[in-house]
């Protein structure tokens, strides 16, 4: 507490002020995440909770910062911080520097062990959206990182995914299922103008490459390519 | 006879024509082979994309192929349009095997073979085209921890703002007392008594007979616990004016007699003071003493009401009062004596009995 209020005196806040503040963000990342539908919510909009009324500069990091450890230790909840990712056509020529004053978002992951949140916090009844992430963000992994949208959709057909599905008797529209992904950044779209003509592709976003996520599809993947090499073994 | 500059001059020419001739045919001829040189490398390229991925199978000969195509067209290329079609086919190349290299970092698995891992694992039959589909739900929750997923608080209602909205300001109107004709004053109708003040004369009344009599055989109504009550109130006023007084014997019986109101410097001397105490009756003690009272000791009359049925032999209870009516040939009208109506036996009608007629009488 003496290191806090010493903080909070440097920029002339009270440690009341603080706690508003760290409230009114952890408060807005709560109900703002359900409101977005699961997509990252942006840096800016958690500093103007705190620059709206105050005008030190190296306050909203102070009170970002502690509103992502009352979250962990009140709710469970582990905050990342993602940067913003670009096409790849876009990234040639660009500097550290222009890379490192990306916009950065947040995403709000659980923090309980993985066997107690499949038990008992997963929902079967959104299960197949989380199933449709994993399938499309691994397919796009193994082509490469990238692959051409006529390419994606005819890996989905395989799964009777078709683009022009707008009934399908889990999904619905598809195609807009799709589009979520890539609002709720795993996915980023990028038009390519090249020797063929210009094409869609799909690129892997930040939530995606984003270590634990990125590092977990890698192992179920390799899991399922063992099963793969066993299952073959024993044939 | 001829000249020979001329004929030189002649050869010349002709000799330039001809260079000229074959020049411009050189020209055409390389223009072809230059077309032709491009077609073969669009070729080429639509190879490397269409066998993608034969090309990077380990021991492919197809890769071999490509490369010797492509280096022996590179030694015919001159131009500039030609250098950048020998360049777009080495990228198709070498896009070609960035892609397999980065995929073989997936335990070198293809789209595909992880597609048929998942329709092997998670398939289900009855699907409609192809009769596979996946079960999209069991797969959910397998990889489930792998986001983690939090799908937010949704019980907030209202806007997302969390700004304080400032409270409105109360406009208050100013009281305005009403005027003294608003309010008029209630009008005393002199003489009348209220019931209570009938009570206590009656309890007076018979208590001025009596002399001293028990508390319980003064108030109780066996029939009613009302005006058991009401006999309770008019006793109140009687103690409050002083003129009874109660008295508690050795067995603690309550009894009541009259007395004179005691003078007013005994009063405003302090010979005598006002002092109160609670008397509590509800019903259960009412019923006690409806048992300790005897039979038809109670002092107290029981008081019919007003509104029941008025007969011949109790005129009154003939309601008196006055009935105000709007008569459109009279105008507004008192009905205030009553008349009685002779009673013809021989008529037969009773129920004529419980009806009075009124005399009527305009108001001016």
């Amino acid at each position: 507490m003496a290191n806090t209020s010493e903080d909070m005196s440097q920029f002339d806040v009270s440690v009341e002020e603080k706690d508003k503040l760290v409230a009114e963000v952890i408060r807005y990342v709560l109900f703002k995440y359900h409101q977005n539908g699961g997509c990252p919510i942006k840096r800016e909009e958690l500093t103007q909770l705190v620059t709206k009324n105050y005008r030190q500069r190296a306050l909203p990091a102070v009170i970002i910062n502690e509103a992502r450890e009352k979250l962990s230790s009140i709710f469970g909840y582990e905050l990342r911080e993602l940067h913003r990712s670009r096409p790849s056509s876009t990234n040639h020529g660009r500097s550290s520097q222009q890379s490192a004053a990306d916009a950065r978002s947040y995403v709000v992951m659980s923090q309980l062990p993985a066997d107690v949140y499949k038990n008992y916090v997963e929902n079967v009844n959104t299960g197949h959206l989380t199933g449709f992430t994993f399938v499309v963000i691994s397919i796009v992994y193994l082509a490469g990182g990238k692959i051409a949208e006529e390419n994606l959709w005819n890996h989905l057909r395989r799964m009777e995914l078709n683009e022009h599905d707008q009934n399908h008797q889990v999904f619905g529209d598809i195609k807009q299922e799709l589009e979520a992904l890539v609002q709720q950044r795993y996915l980023l779209k990028d038009k390519v103008n090249g020797h063929e003509g210009s094409g869609l592709f799909y690129e892997l976003a930040e939530r995606a490459l984003d270590g634990p996520v990125a590092l977990k599809i890698k192992e179920y993947i390799s899991k399922m390519a063992k099963s793969d090499v066993n299952n073959v073994d024993d044939d | 006879m001829e000249n020979p500059n001329a004929k030189r001059k002649l050869r010349y020419v002709d000799m330039e024509i001809d260079q000229q001739n074959e020049s411009t045919q050189l020209a055409l001829e390389d223009a072809v082979d230059r077309r032709l040189l491009r077609s073969k490398y669009l070729d080429v390229i639509n190879k490397i994309n269409d066998k993608r991925e034969d090309l990077v199978v380990p021991g492919s000969e197809k890769f071999n192929g490509v490369i010797d195509e492509v280096e022996k067209l590179h030694k015919q290329v001159q131009k500039p349009r030609e250098q950048v079609a020998d360049a777009e086919a080495l990228l198709g190349i070498v896009d070609t095997f960035a892609t397999s290299v980065r995929s073989e970092m997936g335990g070198g698995l293809t789209p595909s073979e992880f597609i048929s891992c998942l329709l092997r694992d998670f398939g289900k039959s009855g699907g409609i085209a192809t009769g596979t589909s996946i079960d999209w739900k069991k797969l959910g929750v397998a990889v489930a921890p792998i986001f983690r997923k939090f799908h937010g608080c949704c019980t907030m209602i209202g806007p997302m703002g969390a700004e304080l909205k400032p409270r409105k300001t109360r406009r208050y109107r100013r009281h305005v007392r009403p005027t003294q004709t608003d309010r008029p004053e209630e009008v005393k109708i002199l003489g009348e008594k209220t019931d209570t003040d009938k009570n206590m004369a009656t309890m007076f009344e018979i208590l001025k007979s009596k002399k001293r009599v028990l508390q319980e055989s003064l108030i109780l109504n066996r029939l009613s616990f009302a005006q058991t009550v009401e006999n309770l109130f008019a006793l109140s006023f009687l103690v409050k004016e002083c003129r009874v007084e109660i008295t508690v014997d050795e067995k603690g019986s309550h009894y009541v007699s009259p007395k004179n109101a005691p003078a007013f410097n005994s009063v405003s001397s302090g010979k005598v003071a006002y002092s109160h105490f609670v008397f509590r009756l509800d019903f259960k003690d009412w019923k006690l003493m409806k048992e300790v009272v005897p039979e038809g000791a109670e002092l107290m009359p029981h008081r019919c009401k007003p509104d029941w049925p008025a007969s011949p032999e109790n005129p009154a209870a003939f309601a008196a009062t006055p009935i105000m009516k709007f008569s459109r040939n009279k105008g507004l009208v008192v009905l205030n004596e009553p008349v009685k109506e002779e009673f013809h036996e021989e008529e037969g009608d009773a129920a004529m009995g419980a009806i009075g007629v009124y005399n009527s009488k305009p108001q001016l």
